[in-house]
């Protein structure tokens, strides 16, 4: 297992450092932005003041509080020491609610939309494209283009046809937020209800997206397979083609493994123009509003949240891979 | 090569996406010239419906809706083409040099792809807008291809290492030829239409990314695009006025350039990707 | 198979790792409902509808949840528009408070102003002070309302009025700029207090100002706050004050990222000068994403008041919704300010008057109106005043028709061929060698209105040879352009709301050049740098002046900005939108009633008598 401890130590010395990396681009690609981000603050503040000077005291003011009259790599030092302590800072636009809790309440929601729906979009995609695969003939021909249609439709557009249609149109989803407006969380049937219902369209539009990409992808692989010459062979040998197609899937379903698994990883940051155009409190919104306000601790808590599940998504496939796929064992092996 | 281009025509895939193609292009290029108005101009009251002189109706401002979406498609095309040529050309210097030369520049090079690949390019996309100060379309077009390179150096680089053990490939190196004159006349002809593929998909992506970066409102001033389109119409509320037209035209011309070039992409990986010739 | 059990785990990761963060949530929110009487809770929370005596902050007992299920629909009043985005805080001194707590518009639900303002005839009315009166030009003597008492029970007095007033001197917050004319406020007997003035600075406009508009603040609670904090600001700031302590008629019952939601004290001591109770039993304002969603509640009767832009109103009505707007014909609303675009006077070609002029000449001012103002604007008479009865009779009406610009697109031209700007190749024109355009114009992005009215600016432009580029930066990068003049130029609306202090604080902003920093450092009115020492004099005279020479200096300075054009108002837009759906409440005022109640959204200075004329 030593070549595989060397390849472990050096995945996860790799990782440390794009995590690294990360963290500075979060940190400083938001202070570039020119514009001071106590302005919206302090102008409140500010509002109907007539002296000068007291008014830039209140802007000094603010800045001092915020700590952003330091130097760039102070400011960094704070930064980093604070999230050593889990310490995630306080939100500008915000103030004074710390962005950890605003990061906590609009992560369920993220999750509870995106991983239902890439899941289901993924089953049913890869289903549909295997038996495209297998089936070939009249199914496969108009399934392709439709998938394939649905597919090039970006997302956001679909998104928008959705709630227009379905929205505003027929009425026959509600268009915005999570839940109704009247409700206040509780756990309740009522409630739970009113969530599913504000969780349709949104839901339904990533599914659709997704059944679209999975299903040309398996489909792919699939003929791939479905190619290849053990499959001939046992063709030839007599075996039942259920048994044979049991083992072209298997093989088919690796690459498409590692694409939910990075699908799952992207999950929190993906979602953020589906909750935009619905408006559903999520992740994305929340990172939306920040950039609007220049408010840069919840910029970096929104970009290292995203950035770090991505990581450990990838960090864990690569792990799992080097643990279960004899070929890359092999070539692991090879490599060193 | 001509042999090449004959079975691409033969190819329903590829001849569907072509011509879809080509006949947007046509329009973009043909209509401004038999309707000179500016696209600019406000000639109308908001969101009048489709009827007398406007095909497509008036947009938030009184434009011209059908005028704009023309010049709307000429931009969004053309950000996408220089996006993706200078991702294309980026993602090919970085795969073809990690993946022939090897060694610790190989390690360098890939290092950077893999980080460009996991840190979510257009979270990067969407904080680079927001800072920098002028937005031109060629910025814009300029940024997207900074960012989404990495792809179609993966799978340079992943060819270009199958390559480089052939047998050609050693010859050249033992007659003592350069580097760049090996990558350049041994390694590029066999990879060539693998670019190309990687090129149309590199072009539509960065049509879906200025789009999106363009809709959220990051887009390039004072142009007309797709994205711009569809932004101002969710800003000025369209879908609540019930002004369809504003924005179900946009939307459908982005899906119509992705998807055919999504078709010339597929026809043409069918013919020249042997694994799934079935 | 090994696979499959790799992708079970993996899956099974995510799931137990969204679901604790689910959990961890609520569990968080619990234990801070539970720790309320901290008044140092984040995130969402109740506040037990309590009757008499209870202090703030002894509320939050146990989950906050299952008494505040729904408000019943026709005891509450649905608003919007005032709050975007999720509650940071109820303190006033934050600097960023949450609605209903705010500075600027005389809210008068939870904290309540000396005096009501009331935008149809400019008077003040009466509520927790009685009457005011200058004894002299340096004495405000104000007799407070002998029945007004704290939503704890304890009795309004002149102390807190002192205390409230001196919190400005003390601290640098929203009311310290009075400071510069105040000299003392002292009490005179517990429901008596005077208020003079400094003598070199004798400002009487401001001063009426801040007595319509400062909240009362209670001493006791805030003098414990202050010591808590050891009389630092930015700890003071921190405190969230979930049950603020004021006289208004409401307090706070419940909120989260979605709603805030008032209930109706009904010890309130008002009752004695309305003679009841307000109608609604809680106030509801639900947190729209945007806009858009916010209209379409509206239009849906989910909302009985809109404080939103409402493109195309009238619309509603026309398709059967029980909808109204203060004045049945167009332009619908009040105008309250002039959202104005200024110049930076250092810039190269606009440094011209008479380009200004021209660009003046050349805007379609009845486009902005009908296309970005949904026809809002009333006809656009460029003045320092607005067009309306209370405001109009400052200046000399017949003086300045002759230097008033109207839109006259022929005259431009020939305004700028006179002066020797001839067009180019590219039809811009170039004068004295220096190519007008292409000048930048900015306004922030997504305020649509305003967008829309730059679109055409630049379009109008264009027409005469001069180049202008529209540009929307994000709301911060705008405001730092603005102070810093970093901009060719820009829009912005100077002294937005309705006070005694206009004209003058809005002529103030648009042109003193007093204490007024050079570009690049931060300026807070007059950004385009303009100096006119004439001007500076007239608006140190105004405020110390008598009616009749008031109005000849107003006449000269409006004279003075209509030659030289340092800014051009585009459009007239209200103070507040007020755009009532009465599907659930009914007998909102409107125009011609006969109540005298101002459009002021049924809770801002007088506007707040509403409350207590509709029925359901």
């Amino acid at each position: 297992m030593n070549a595989y401890t060397k390849y472990f130590v050096k995945k996860s010395g790799w990782y440390l450092v794009t995590l690294l990396v990360a963290l500075v681009l979060n940190f400083l690609l938001p202070r570039l932005i020119e514009g001071n981000p106590v302005s919206t603050i302090a102008s409140q503040v500010s509002q109907g003041m007539t002296d000068s000077d007291s008014i830039k005291k209140v802007y000094e003011n603010f800045m001092k509080e915020f700590g952003i009259d330091k130097p760039l790599i102070v400011q960094f030092g704070i930064y980093l020491k604070h999230l050593f302590m889990g310490d995630l800072g306080t939100s500008f636009g915000l103030y004074p609610r710390k962005v950890s809790d605003i990061l906590a309440s609009a992560v369920p929601w993220t999750v509870g939309l995106q991983l239902p729906a890439i899941l289901v979009g993924w089953i049913l995609g890869n289903v549909l494209g295997a038996v495209a695969a297998y089936r070939k003939g009249l199914f496969d021909k108009v399934l392709f283009p439709a998938a394939l249609f649905i597919n090039s439709i970006p997302f956001f557009t679909l998104a928008i046809m959705m709630l227009y249609l379905f929205g505003i149109t027929l009425k026959w989803f509600p268009i915005s937020g999570g839940y109704d407006f009247q409700m206040v969380p509780h756990f309740s049937l009522e409630f739970i209800g009113s969530v599913i219902r504000h969780h349709t369209l949104p839901f339904l539009s990533i599914v659709l997206v997704t059944i679209g990409g999975q299903a040309i992808g398996m489909r792919e692989m699939s003929i791939y397979e479905l190619n290849a010459d053990y499959v001939l062979y046992s063709k030839l040998l007599g075996i039942r083609d259920s048994r044979v197609a049991r083992y072209v899937f298997k093989n088919a379903m690796l690459p498409q493994i590692t694409g939910l698994a990075l699908s799952l990883g992207t999950m929190v940051g993906g979602s953020l123009i589906c909750e935009i155009v619905f408006s559903y409190p999520g992740i994305g919104t929340w990172l939306f509003t920040a950039i609007r306000q220049l408010d840069y601790p919840l910029i970096s808590g929104c970009t290292l949240l995203i950035a770090l599940t991505v990581l450990l998504a990838n960090f864990t496939i690569e792990m799992i891979y080097g643990i279960v796929d004899p070929r890359i064992k092999a070539a692991q092996m090879e490599e060193n | 090569m001509t042999h090449s281009v004959r079975i691409l025509l033969k190819s329903p895939k590829f001849l569907i996406g072509a011509i879809a193609t080509l006949l947007m292009l046509a329009l973009v290029v043909i209509y401004p010239l038999v309707n000179k108005s500016d696209p600019f101009e406000m000639k109308a009251l908001a969101f009048q419906p489709p009827g007398s002189g406007l095909p497509l109706g008036s947009d938030n401002f009184g434009r011209d809706l059908f005028l704009e979406l023309v010049y709307g498609i000429r931009t969004s095309v053309a950000v996408g083409l220089i996006a993706g040529l200078c991702a294309t050309a980026i993602g090919l210097i970085i795969g073809l040099a990690s993946g022939y030369v090897g060694g610790w520049i190989d390690n360098v090079l890939t290092a950077v792809t893999n980080m460009f690949i996991v840190i979510p390019s257009f979270m990067i996309l969407i904080l680079v807008s927001v800072s920098i100060n002028s937005r031109s379309s060629l910025v814009v077009a300029l940024i997207i291809g900074l960012t989404s390179w990495p792809w179609t150096a993966r799978a340079v680089r992943a060819q270009t290492v199958s390559l480089r053990n052939r047998d050609h490939v050693n010859l050249a190196k033992i007659s003592g030829h350069s580097t760049p004159r090996i990558i350049a006349f041994e390694i590029l002809p066999y990879i060539a239409s693998y670019v190309v593929m990687a090129f149309i998909l590199q072009v539509a992506s960065g049509i879906l990314a200025e789009a999106s970066i363009s809709m959220l409102g990051l887009g390039p001033y004072n142009t007309i695009s797709l994205g711009i389109m569809m932004n101002w119409a969710l800003v000025f509320e369209a879908p609540v006025s019930g002004a369809w037209w504003a924005f179900i035209p946009a939307a459908f011309a982005i899906a119509v350039i992705t998807f055919s070039l999504y078709m010339m992409n597929t026809g043409m990986d069918e013919i020249f990707n042997p694994k799934i010739r079935s | 198979m090994k696979m499959k059990a790799a992708t079970a785990v993996l899956v099974g990761l995510l799931m137990t790792f969204s679901l604790l963060a689910a959990c961890s949530n609520s569990q968080e929110s619990l234990s801070q409902t539970n720790a309320q009487t901290d008044n140092q809770s984040t995130g969402s929370g109740t506040a037990n509808p309590s009757g008499t005596g209870a202090a703030a902050g002894d509320t939050g007992q146990g989950a906050s949840t299952d008494n505040a299920k729904e408000t019943p629909r026709n005891e509450t009043l649905y608003i919007n528009g005032l709050q975007w985005g999720a509650p940071t805080n109820f303190n006033l001194l934050s600097g960023n408070p949450a609605f209903p707590i705010n500075y600027g518009n005389s809210r008068e639900l939870i904290y309540e102003t000396l005096f009501m303002i009331n935008m149809i005839d400019g008077k003040l009315e009466p509520l927790l002070g009685s009457s005011y009166t200058w004894t002299d030009d340096k004495t405000l003597k104000i007799e407070l309302n002998k029945d007004a008492k704290w939503s704890d029970g304890q009795p309004f007095t002149s102390d807190d009025v002192v205390y409230t007033y001196k919190l400005g001197q003390k601290y640098e917050i929203n009311w310290t700029s009075y400071w510069d004319y105040i000299q003392d406020v002292v009490a005179d007997g517990p429901h008596a207090v005077t208020i003079t003035l400094k003598p070199d600075n004798p400002n009487k406009l401001t001063v009426t100002e801040s007595i319509e508009l400062i909240p009362m603040l209670p001493k006791h609670i805030w003098e414990e706050i202050e010591k808590k904090a050891g009389n630092d600001l930015a700890a003071i700031r921190k405190e969230f004050n979930a049950d603020p302590v004021g006289t208004g008629p409401y307090k706070i019952y419940f909120y989260n990222d979605q709603k805030i939601t008032l209930i109706r004290d009904d010890n309130y001591w008002g009752q004695s000068l309305f003679g009841k109770l307000p109608a609604p039993k809680y106030i509801t304002h639900v947190i729209y994403k945007d806009n858009a969603a916010g209209d379409l509640a509206f239009k849906n009767g989910q909302v009985d008041v809109s404080q939103q832009f409402t493109p195309q109103v009238w619309k509603m009505w026309e398709s059967g919704a029980p909808v109204k707007t203060y004045l049945k014909d167009a332009p619908y609303y009040l105008p309250g300010s002039m959202p104005s675009i200024f110049f930076n006077l250092s810039k190269k070609g606009l440094d011209n008057a008479d380009v200004r002029k021209a660009i003046a000449m050349a805007i379609d001012y009845k486009k902005i109106s009908q296309l970005a103002m949904s026809g809002y604007s009333a006809d656009m008479k460029p003045s320092l005043t607005l067009d309306t009865p209370a405001e109009s009779k400052f200046v000399d009406q017949d003086a300045i028709r002759p230097l008033q610009w109207t839109t006259d697109v022929k005259a431009a031209n020939e305004l700028l061929d006179s002066i020797g700007a001839k067009k180019g190749k590219d039809g811009i024109r170039v004068l004295n060698g220096q190519r007008l355009g292409p000048y930048d114009i900015e306004c922030p992005y997504g305020w649509s209105d305003w967008n829309a009215a730059l679109e055409i600016v630049a379009q109008s432009a264009k027409a005469i040879g001069i180049e202008i580029r529209t540009k929307f930066p994000e709301a911060p990068v705008w405001n730092n352009d603005l102070q810093t003049g970093k901009f060719d130029i820009i829009m912005n609306t100077p002294a937005g709301s309705v006070t005694p202090a206009n004209p003058w604080s809005r002529a103030r902003t648009i042109m003193y050049s007093k204490g007024v920093a050079p570009i690049g450092e931060m300026a807070f009115w007059n950004w385009g740098r303009y100096k006119n020492d004439r001007a500076d004099e007239i608006i140190d005279q105004i405020p110390t002046a008598t009616d009749e020479e008031a109005k000849a200096l107003y006449t000269e300075l409006t004279k003075i900005w209509l030659q030289d054009v340092p800014s051009i108002p585009l459009m007239y837009r209200p103070w507040v939108f007020y755009t009532v759906n009465e599907s659930v409440w009914k007998g909102f005022p409107v125009d011609g009633d006969g109540s005298n109640i101002p459009p002021q959204i049924a809770m801002d200075g007088a506007g707040i008598k509403a409350l207590y004329k509709i029925t359901n």
